[in-house]
């Protein structure tokens, strides 16, 4: 006891070999005021940043609904004689490539020559001038082309049909056999003039290493990239809470939505919404298409994908339909049905 | 006052990481989080003796003899227990609907008239939603029945005043309502599998009140079939077992553990993600070995070669380096270059289009009930087989405990039409390490190739005596004689008419996985092979046999070859298949018998 009474006293009456004691006060005060003079410019700044983004939510919630609506059919089925309403075919039926059909009994059907030369096709999307933009994907064998060949975006002109390379997509890594996918998933977004793509190239059984691409349509120029998450169909979507973008994963049943911001850039990671396989008459499917209809419907395609080639007929699809509840903020399932059922 | 250097550390640290999160919220390249399949220990009870399991199990043969009596009424469908209508003042809407043309429109099968069985699984008063769907207002009740046959259900609209049926909607590939009757069924089949109850920690098919069970609907959506999951949770665990069960076959499908079922992100068993789940962590990145009837082999499934057999040992000694199916190439004559190359192989990860769905079956070669060797069957199929255009084939390899061994391939149709023809492409590479001589009997003798080459068996080919085409002689002597199947293999084939084309063995040309060696439609030896032995080279005793024999389909009455039929039976789907049979035999020989 007495020892240690000795100790504690020694302690407090030799403060040998310390800094001048007003010298250490000052340093944290200094310090402590820097800190607290970035902070305040900090807060600032967060605070305009929030505005702004509480303002930009705000006029997209005045704009709930698909982000394609502005998307327009091409010209050139009609200079080629067809009569709309039309459909692009991209069901490999009779031959790989697409065709443009008229969408009635008995209807003409257009397939240019080159639509078919580049092998076959998978994901499209138009644009507001009628421009297609698609992607050539692996069908039953490897044969003509090797996995590397599908990281690519072609165009077809809205006036002439003609159908020219748009641009390569950069893997995460080097495609092989073993996931001979590249580009799988397309959607525009009238608001930027811009096309989400995705692309499986690289993916393997351990590495999820897909990537999302934010992609400017007037100068070719990946505005922004999402890493690391293998997604099938795209689908923009504003909600009441924002603009979203929705993923289909190609590694389970599951959809995702992902923020986005008034570029169109990713805001956060990819969100769970909800399972496929978990509704009413679901199946163990992958959203291979996410579409948006005018009445606030999400009309996702289900099928069976696991980065193995498709087999030569049709495959089994399941439509599922989902309602936007706007006083909710949420997604609510309406149906799931095969498709033409 | 002192202060201590961990407060400047804490300063410091805050201005670092304040400003390291600024950065990267303004960064585009960014990693997502997305699910990862953790390891799960997952199986399929593909190959049990489902019969011996389910006769302990009582309530499955009453199950089986309420079908056959439902199959032998004019109107085959089971109606749903008067218990299991709820409420009770519906049981009237049963027998409206039972009465129904529309409802009871797929009872028999159009060209046959087959009884297909059918079952009530449902009566209630329909949903709101329901009602705005088929937009007959009123107050209505559903009556659901399950065809499973056409794997539909079909639903009909009962006005509750008016006592008619006003609307009947069909879904097909939609799951019904599960009875409760279905439900118990489900839970007895499952819990009587003796690897399910391992599983549990249990030895018997009784479930303690330690552990919760729910039945739920599932999909089988390979088979078609209808289909529940079992989930089985011990009290306070964080994970289930789920097992699948075939409704309309009456058996467990197999088992997996899953983490407990959360509402906020459901995780589900179905039998494609089951099925892919066993097939790819178990046959796709694990090599098994055999050892039976005194050989060694091992295996594993491929990219797109189908399953590969690797370092076969026979008595000790090296006989097959690797022997697989690389290709399968399918043409159709009466549509110019129409066709495809098609490959076999693991069900995910994969440049194959036709893939394994089950392990592989191994099964003993019996002659006069004397065990002479094993047979070795890997299936793979389309996802949608037999429907057109869809095919189904197998590796077959046979090993004998007299050293005999056969490298065969299984075509089980349907395709495209009937008029296909499938030239499947094998690549055999016979251990050599001493170098082999390479003889074909030509014009009546062993005649030796110097070079790289290729023969075709023509109609009026020339064998050997013992019906042999090619000796293949190692240094000590001994050897295999290859025998072209010409039909004398019992397996009703009808000859291979194989392309046979001997290569020096190099690097880069097929000892890895190829994903698709030759175009479709080729009717002569340009199979693909032929690039390997162009320009010829000098044999040099390390060599590769390629085969590609062919076959063509038929579907006529009594000589269906490669060919599949939908049949009933009792009551559901079912399929007589035809197959075709091609590959050769390698028999040994040593200096003595040469």
């Amino acid at each position: 006891m007495s020892s240690k009474k000795q100790h504690d006293s020694t302690k407090r009456v030799k403060p040998k070999k310390n800094l001048p004691v007003w010298l250490l006060l000052l340093i944290p005060l200094v310090l402590g005021a820097m800190y607290w003079g970035w902070m305040e410019t900090d807060a600032k700044a967060k605070r305009k940043q929030n505005q702004e983004r509480a303002e930009a939510q705000k006029r997209l919630q005045r704009a709930v609904g698909r982000a394609d609506a502005c998307a327009k059919n091409p010209i050139f089925p009609e200079k080629a004689g067809l009569r709309p309403p039309f459909f692009i075919d991209l069901r490999q039926i009779d031959g790989p490539g697409l065709k443009i059909i008229e969408a009635r009994k008995g209807g003409k059907v257009l397939q240019k020559k080159e639509w078919s030369q580049v092998g076959t096709l998978g994901p499209y999307t138009l644009d507001k001038h009628g421009v297609i933009y698609t992607a050539p994907i692996p069908f039953v064998s490897l044969l003509d082309r090797p996995p590397s060949y599908y990281n690519k975006i072609m165009k077809i002109d809205a006036e002439s049909g003609e159908m020219t390379p748009f641009m390569s997509l950069p893997a995460a890594k080097e495609p092989t056999d073993q996931n001979p996918y590249g580009v799988v998933g397309m959607t525009y977004d009238c608001a930027n003039h811009s096309i989400y793509v995705s692309s499986l190239a690289g993916s393997g059984t351990d590495d999820e290493v897909g990537r999302v691409f934010h992609i400017d349509l007037a100068t070719k120029k990946i505005l922004h990239q999402l890493e690391g998450f293998d997604a099938l169909g795209l689908g923009v979507f504003t909600t009441k809470s924002g603009k979203k973008l929705y993923l289909g994963h190609a590694r389970s049943p599951e959809i995702f939505s992902i923020d986005l911001d008034d570029s169109g850039g990713f805001v956060g990671k990819p969100k769970y919404e909800f399972s496929l396989a978990a509704q009413e008459g679901g199946s163990y499917d992958n959203a291979h298409r996410i579409r948006f209809l005018r009445d606030n419907v999400m009309k996702i395609k289900g099928i069976e994908f696991s980065f193995s080639l498709m087999a030569a007929s049709d495959p089994q699809r399941n439509i599922y339909l989902f309602d936007y509840d706007a006083a909710k903020d949420a997604w609510s399932f309406r149906e799931a049905h095969p498709q033409g059922k | 006052m002192k202060f201590s250097f961990p407060f400047f550390i804490l300063i410091f640290w805050l201005l670092l990481g304040c400003q390291s999160e600024n950065d990267s919220s303004s960064e585009h390249h960014q990693k997502a989080s997305s699910p990862k399949a953790a390891h799960r220990k997952a199986d399929l009870l593909t190959y049990v003796n489902h019969a011996q399991i389910l006769s302990q199990v009582p309530d499955v043969q009453l199950f089986k003899d309420k079908i056959a009596g439902v199959l032998k009424q004019s109107n085959p469908i089971m109606p749903l227990p008067e218990k299991e209508i709820s409420p009770q003042d519906l049981f009237f809407a049963q027998a409206i609907a039972l009465q129904d043309k529309e409802f009871n429109v797929q009872h028999l099968l159009p060209e046959t008239k087959a009884p297909l069985l059918n079952m009530v699984t449902d009566i209630r008063p329909a949903k709101a939603n329901e009602i705005r769907k088929i937009q007959v207002a009123g107050d209505l009740v559903l009556v659901e029945s399950y065809n499973f046959y056409y794997n539909t259900v079909r639903q009909a609209f009962i006005d509750k005043t008016s006592r008619k049926v006003v609307k009947v909607v069909s879904s097909p590939g939609k799951s019904p309502h599960l009875t409760n009757e279905m439900q118990v069924l489900s839970q007895k089949i499952a819990m009587a599998y003796p690897q399910v109850q391992t599983q549990l920690g249990l030895t018997t098919g009784a479930i303690p009140a330690s552990y919760e069970v729910v039945v739920r609907s599932s999909k089988c959506e390979r088979s078609r079939h209808l289909c529940s999951a079992v989930i089985v949770t011990r009290k306070g665990s964080e994970e289930s077992l789920w097992i699948l069960v075939d409704l309309t076959e009456l058996k467990a499908i197999g088992y997996q553990w899953m983490p407990r079922w959360d509402e906020r992100r459901p995780q589900l068993v179905t039998e494609r993600s089951l099925q892919n789940e066993v097939i790819t962590k178990n046959y796709c990145q694990d090599t098994t070995t055999i050892e039976r009837n005194r050989w060694r082999i091992h295996y594993q499934l491929t990219n797109s070669d189908g399953i590969e057999i690797f370092d076969a040992y026979y008595n000790g000694k090296p006989v097959l380096t690797s022997a697989k199916l690389v290709d399968w190439h399918v043409s159709y004559p009466d549509k110019k270059d129409f066709g495809y190359s098609d490959a076999m192989g693991c069900p995910q990860f994969s440049s194959a289009a036709v893939v394994a769905f089950e392990p592989p079956e191994i099964e003993p070669i019996r002659n006069k009930g004397q065990e002479i060797g094993f047979s070795f069957v890997q299936d793979f199929r389309s996802p949608v087989w037999p429907k057109s255009c869809n095919y189904r084939y197998q590796n077959l390899f046979e090993f004998y405990e007299d050293g005999r061994f056969r490298v065969a391939g299984v075509n089980l149709g349907l395709g495209c039409s009937n008029n296909g023809w499938y030239r499947p492409v094998f690549r055999i590479d016979l251990a050599d390490e001493q170098g082999q001589v390479v003889e074909a009997w030509e014009k009546g003798k062993w005649v030796r190739w110097e070079k790289e080459n290729w023969n075709l068996q023509e109609k009026n080919a020339s064998f050997s005596p013992e019906g042999y085409l090619f000796r293949m002689t190692n240094k000590d002597g001994s050897g295999y004689y290859l025998q072209p199947n010409n039909g004398q293999f019992g397996d009703h084939s009808r000859g291979d008419h194989a392309f046979t084309y001997v290569a020096v063995k190099h690097t880069g040309e097929g000892e890895e996985d190829m994903s698709t060696l030759g175009p479709c439609c080729h009717t002569d030896f340009e199979q693909g092979p032929e690039r390997f032995i162009q320009p010829a080279e000098s044999l040099t005793g390390q060599n590769i046999i390629w085969y590609v024999p062919q076959m063509k389909n038929s579907d006529k009455k009594g000589e269906q070859y490669c060919w599949v039929e939908t049949r009933v039976i009792d009551g559901h789907e079912g399929f007589q298949t035809y197959q075709g049979v091609v590959g050769p035999m390698f028999v040994p020989f040593s200096t003595k018998n040469k």
